[in-house]
């Protein structure tokens, strides 16, 4: 199976031949391979000044990065001699992600001069072996600062205007969630985060209230699409974890374990109805021993990966910061442990 | 029900309109401007506060009601000071340097004020000066340090350290609490207290200002 089949697989609660891995993001490309998944030539504000030709240089090289972190030898082989002599990244094999996350803003609009010429580098490179992953929620998250304040008090006050505001965010996000998979995201990553470690932001009742049904409405017309829908979270999901389940995301991200969420009870209570992808534990990458990361992973590969529909990952992101060493021990362990 | 009942009653279920009367009538029937705030609006907080512990209550709903009671002490005041009614102790509440979540220190704010002890609230990106500072210039008994990230928390140590430093270490409780904070962490950095949520972290900072 290619990793893009193992997915698809895990997500509709298969069993593939191996237990797939991705991450909602991946931050440590500089750390661990001397490489950056951004072209800052190519954002909106700095590409009025190139030319086309470099347009098309830079376009194809941060195709080829992509391609050599989050694939493997296959993958980068493709682009063969154009993308070799990389010391660093010769003696790293890349991640073989079957979910490669896309960071450009502009994947979807058809009219930015990056997007078509790196989309077909990236394909040229990947062919259908990989899914593509894009942002593409429309819930409201926890809000942070002063907004808080502000959106608690307007649940308070005017509640059907926030309704009316959840709606149109809905509605917006099923529009993009289209336009991205048109042009070729595969899985719509739903990354709005609802949950402290101690539990939900909104109490159960408000979260039926204010998110449920439309977070369920962007699923429905994702997978209407033929989209995969992950939905992610932080933090303890347990007190509305029936209401994410009806839903119906593929797969739940995160599960958690700093919140003390369990992905052996999630699975033995839900994995029937949603796959899982997450539970390796963070803290314990930035902070803990050796042996409480292996624990971790280890846990998980072996309960979360237990009868299929699960994705290797850390419950959160490989962020900035983390020891990168401590990646790929996970990594490695799931190396060892993923054929079924 | 009596009047400071209703109170508790009303600032529980964040009706801040009807706080505002119900203080207003309670004064106008005698009762000290101490008991109300006291017996009812802090009694109000106090109930909040335990069904937040008890995952009965979430972070809206605090808010709402901490708005309620807001309106209530705003109301209130000009008789707490004439009555000399004095807080139960000071605090310094922020959340450390590099770590700009605010929602926990907020809490922890709400949580202290609704027991009858004043925040001095530093905001987000605290580093161990602004701390020390503080502490000189409040005479506050307690610092609070919240963090969010695995990555700031080193950051509560180091303002243990500054107030270590300045000769300040002896004269306040140090409480931290955050999500990747642990209570053997708190030991290991030198810290007094840890607490898991905002709620048991105003019980620790009573107990501790009334010696208990």
């Amino acid at each position: 199976m290619t990793p893009a089949e193992r997915a698809v697989c895990a997500l509709n609660l298969g069993k593939p031949d191996e237990i797939p891995t991705f991450e909602l993001e991946y931050q440590l490309s500089e750390e661990m391979f001397g490489l950056s998944l951004k072209d800052e030539r190519l954002e909106p504000h700095n590409i009025g000044r190139l030319s086309q030709k470099e347009i098309e240089r830079y376009s194809c090289d941060l195709a080829d990065i992509y391609a050599r972190v989050f694939g493997d030898k296959t993958a980068y082989d493709i682009g063969g001699a154009a993308i070799s002599g990389n010391e660093r990244l010769d003696s790293a094999p890349g991640l073989d992600y079957c979910i490669i996350p896309v960071y450009s803003p502009c994947w979807g609009d058809e009219n930015y001069p990056v997007t078509k010429i790196f989309r077909k580098r990236l394909r040229e490179h990947f062919g259908k072996t990989r899914l593509f992953g894009g942002h593409g929620d429309g819930t409201f998250a926890i809000p942070s600062g002063s907004d808080m304040y502000e959106f608690i008090y307007r649940i308070a006050d005017e509640p059907d205007e926030v309704k009316a505001q959840a709606k149109r965010m809905c509605l917006e996000a099923i529009e993009n969630n289209k336009r991205r998979h048109e042009a070729g995201i595969d899985v719509a990553l739903l990354c709005a985060d609802y949950c402290y470690n101690s539990g939900p932001f909104l109490s159960p009742a408000m979260f039926d209230e204010f998110i449920t049904p439309y977070l369920a409405e962007i699923i429905e017309a994702g997978r209407k699409d033929g989209m995969l829908m992950i939905k992610h979270t932080d933090g303890n999901i347990m007190p509305i974890i029936d209401s994410l389940v009806a839903c119906r995301p593929h797969a739940l991200h995160s599960i958690d374990p700093m919140a003390g969420v369990d992905i052996r009870e999630v699975k033995r209570l839900y994995g029937d109805r949603v796959a899982l992808c997450g539970n390796v534990h963070c803290a314990a990458l930035q902070t803990g021993t050796d042996e409480d990361v292996i624990n971790s992973a280890e846990y998980c590969l072996k309960y979360g990966g237990e009868n299929g529909g699960y994705i290797f990952c850390t419950s959160n992101v490989p962020f900035k910061g983390m020891p990168p060493e401590r990646y790929k021990l996970i990594l490695d362990i799931w190396k060892r442990m993923r054929k079924y | 029900m009596s009047v400071l009942c209703e109170i508790s009653e009303l600032v529980q279920a964040g009706r801040m309109k009807n706080v505002q009367e119900k203080v207003a009538e309670a004064l106008e029937s005698g009762i000290a401007a101490k008991d109300i705030l006291f017996n009812g609006l802090c009694a109000g907080m106090s109930a909040v506060g335990e069904k937040f512990k008890n995952n009965e209550m979430y972070v809206p709903e605090v808010l709402i009601a901490a708005r309620a009671m807001q309106k209530g002490t705003e109301f209130l005041k000009p008789h707490l000071i004439d009555e000399g009614v004095k807080p139960v102790g000071k605090a310094i509440i922020c959340t450390v340097k590099g770590d700009l979540h605010d929602i926990g220190k907020n809490l922890v704010k709400i949580m202290f004020e609704g027991c009858g002890i004043e925040c001095i609230d530093l905001g987000t990106d605290v580093d161990g000066a602004a701390v020390v500072e503080a502490v000189k210039s409040t005479g506050a008994q307690i610092v609070s340090l919240s963090a969010l990230l695995t990555t700031t928390m080193p950051n509560q140590a180091e303002i243990i350290k500054a107030l270590c430093e300045a000769g300040l270490r002896d004269k306040v409780t140090v409480m931290i609490g955050g999500a990747p904070v642990s209570d053997e962490y708190a030991k290991e950095i030198g810290a007094d207290i840890y607490t898991e949520d905002a709620a048991s972290c105003a019980d620790a900072a009573l107990a501790i200002l009334k010696g208990e």
